[in-house]
């Protein structure tokens, strides 16, 4: 049984078509909006279960809420098939949360935290947003606003670090969750992530 | 039963509807479905 999103995504979409004809010409669009929502859900389900499995399920919410909200604006590398992203993004949602429930007071340093905090601000000012299909459906005054909107997002993230939350878990939860974002979005991370995806076939 | 049937496709359909209007990736996913076919997109308009 295939359950990847594209087929669910189809399938639903074929059902909507032949039953509301209202939506037959809207065909297409539905599917895609189906195959964000559908693989949207996989990943939140997903997360919340193995986080609650390991028994850090607000550090994963709080770890993907921030990734999820920032590349809403900002976009960023993408690999080539579904289950790779499913996997990866999973798995390193699930080790930030780990990481920061455990050792995130240990790891924790101001320079780091600082100089990380001002690199970031300087990724996404240089490169966001950075996208790939959807690139041609925006004009350069949406691209530039989506960059205001995603320096917006960090600012709202370090004064949240900075005034209301004290633990420093969740501190180090949110700012290892932008820099990966960060990551995905400098042209590094873009080497190292297509190489990944090109090796991994 | 017919009557069930057309309204979770309206539900379904409003739903991907909405769901299209996402802005841009919209997870952590490093995950991109294709984009509506033009003629579909189109039509809309």
């Amino acid at each position: 049984m295939n359950i990847s999103p594209n087929t669910i995504s189809h399938q639903l979409a074929n059902y909507v078509a032949k039953n509301n004809l209202k939506y037959k010409n809207e065909q297409d669009q539905i599917r895609y909006g189906l195959e964000w929502v559908i693989s949207g859900l996989y990943q939140f389900l997903s997360v919340v279960f193995i986080g609650y499995i390991f028994n850090v399920i607000s550090f994963a919410i709080v770890a993907l809420f921030t990734g999820a909200l920032l590349r809403m604006f900002s976009g960023g590398i993408h690999l080539q098939k579904y289950f790779k992203c499913y996997l990866y993004s999973t798995v390193t949602i699930l080790l930030t949360a780990i990481i920061s429930r455990n050792y995130g007071d240990y790891l924790f340093s101001s320079i780091i935290y600082y100089s990380l905090v001002v690199l970031t601000f300087i990724i996404f000012a240089k490169n966001a947003p950075k996208l790939y299909k959807t690139n041609e459906l925006y004009n350069d005054q949406e691209k530039n606003r989506f960059k205001f909107l995603s320096l917006a997002l960090l600012l709202f993230f370090f004064l949240l670090a900075e005034f209301i939350i004290h633990d420093q878990r969740y501190i180090f939860c949110i700012w290892t969750s932008i820099a990966l974002q960060a990551f995905t979005l400098s042209k590094i991370g873009e080497k190292v992530i297509l190489y990944l995806d090109k090796i991994t076939k | 039963m017919n009557f069930i049937m057309k309204l979770g496709a309206a539900v379904l359909g409003l739903i991907g509807l909405l769901g299209s209007k996402g802005i841009s990736a919209c997870f952590w996913f490093m995950y991109e479905p294709d984009l509506p076919k033009k003629e579909s997109c189109d039509d809309q308009k």
